[in-house]
């Protein structure tokens, strides 16, 4: 977060325009009608957003940076995987730039090339909500909240003793107020949602 | 008055039973009757459109198939869930993805908070209130979903919503003015990163006790969950002498309508309500 000067200065003498950045952006708009053209970088995207000090790109940023075709730079951005969705920025764009979208489609492309997100953690809950999603076509949330503990320890974090206290305490006293179900329910749809977790899904891999 | 078909969502299955049940007592006091979707599915959340936006479209639009083969219309208790119904019923409309199952896409579908505050609704609320919760001053939060994007809610008092500003007034609480009504909460962002999370919960608590408020009202379960559960270690990290109890519009409808069966879930809260309730009822808060 220390690293806040504008992109401009950052970017200027390496910016290699060739052309065809220009086609990720029509593509971009041809998929999505997001025209990131239409920016003059009023920054009410960015003094709207809860979560734009914790981002490493601020949002008007990353539409700046999706106009000038710096697609590397943005698919490896933390910024779009801490974006809450909450469509503050798209509410407030005077231009009518959907940027929740925006990075929205940024990280579906992030999964859909199979690259490494940003945020490890966040993108594991999304993922680890779709194959609970998968098993049972509704959500427990004991089994996801097991399923992405072990997923984020196997992956190297161990929690603190701190934080497993804290984990034990809340989940014995979400338990004592019979707010965990130790069994799934499971709806009698659960076979259509399968076959479209797994037809459009990557998760259903796992 | 015909019955209206009902979504649940996943929230309300066990983590908040609480919602649920006075959401089917307060109903059941007003004579209205819900027809719950027994195969209805995860709207897939925020999980679904993170990874796969063609998939977050297609998921919740097996539960309008539900709706469409009961032909009735749609009530939704989850914001988070109305949302992305909704979104799916406007991306299908417009032919954005192709529909597996030729939904005829007519199901009208409510945010059943904002429908129980429809002037002919509201009216019989304040018809069937016993108990006014007189002197209890209460801010009203609605967090993001229920309101925004405008595109697709169609609301546009995004920026000010009123409905359960009305429905806390139908109770006879006193509604306070605040300027985070539509805020984020964070959903979920607390789970995989706590301290964005717990920033964003601690900003709404911090503004609602500023504002004079003894309790605040949701329509959200996940609203709900991140304001009670996390309240406790927040206060403690930041030395707050005070509590503030999270309510759903239905357990205050429940409460104000002398209906003692959502006590229960009122037990299940984290922060307890029972004392200024209590001290609400005998007119000493």
């Amino acid at each position: 977060m220390e690293n806040n000067a504008p992109p401009g200065n950052q970017t200027a003498a390496s910016l290699d325009i060739t052309g065809r950045e220009h086609l990720w952006v029509q593509a971009i708009a041809m998929e999505t009608g997001i025209r990131v053209a239409s920016c003059y970088q009023c920054l009410r995207c960015t003094n709207s957003c809860p979560v734009s000090t914790f981002m490493d790109l601020k949002p008007h940023q990353v539409v700046r940076l999706t106009l000038f075709g710096e697609s590397e730079r943005l698919l490896a951005c933390s910024a779009i995987w801490v974006c809450l969705s909450c469509e503050m920025c798209s509410t407030y764009c005077p231009n009518e730039i959907d940027v929740a979208g925006l990075m929205n489609h940024l990280k579906n492309t992030v999964v859909q090339n199979g690259r490494t997100p940003a945020e490890y953690d966040i993108a594991a809950f999304h993922e680890v909500f779709l194959d609970v999603l998968r098993r049972n076509g509704r959500i427990n949330d004991l089994q996801l909240m097991q399923l992405f503990k072990w997923r984020t320890m196997m992956h190297g974090k161990l929690p603190s003793g701190k934080d497993l206290r804290a984990d034990l305490s809340l989940g014995i006293n979400l338990l004592k107020r019979k707010r965990l179900r130790f069994l799934p329910e499971r709806s009698p749809a659960v076979g259509e949602i399968r076959r479209i977790v797994q037809q459009l899904g990557r998760t259903g891999r796992s | 008055m015909k019955p209206l078909a009902f979504y649940p969502g996943c929230a309300l299955q066990a983590m908040t039973w609480d919602y649920r049940e006075s959401l089917k007592h307060a109903m059941a006091a007003l004579d209205l009757e819900l027809v719950e979707l027994e195969d209805w599915t995860c709207c897939g959340a925020t999980a679904a459109h993170s990874l796969d936006e063609h998939m977050s479209i297609i998921l919740p639009a097996r539960n309008l198939l539900s709706a469409e083969r009961l032909s009735l219309d749609l009530a939704i208790a989850c914001p988070m869930c109305y949302k992305r119904i909704t979104y799916s019923r406007q991306m299908l409309r417009q032919k954005r993805v192709s529909d597996p199952w030729s939904l005829k896409l007519d199901t009208a579908i409510y945010d059943l908070a904002r429908w129980l505050a429809s002037d002919f609704l509201l009216a019989r609320i304040r018809d069937r209130v016993e108990r006014p919760l007189k002197g209890l001053k209460v801010v009203c939060y609605y967090g993001c979903q229920a309101v925004r994007p405008p595109k697709i809610t169609g609301h546009l008092d995004y920026e000010n919503p009123q409905h359960l500003d009305r429905l806390a007034a139908a109770t006879g609480a006193t509604v306070l003015d605040w300027s985070f009504k539509a805020t984020c909460c964070g959903a979920s962002m607390g789970i995989p990163n706590k301290p964005i999370g717990q920033a964003l919960i601690r900003k709404l608590l911090t503004w609602a006790h500023a504002a004079g408020a003894q309790s605040i009202m949701v329509c959200c379960p996940l609203c709900q969950s991140n304001l009670d559960l996390y309240q406790a270690e927040l206060s403690q990290q930041n030395g707050w002498d005070w509590q503030i109890p999270i309510f759903y519009y239905t357990e205050l409808l429940g409460i104000a309508s002398g209906l003692d069966v959502v006590k229960p879930g009122l037990r299940s809260h984290m922060v307890d309500p029972l004392p200024l309730i209590d001290r609400i009822q005998r007119g000493i808060a």
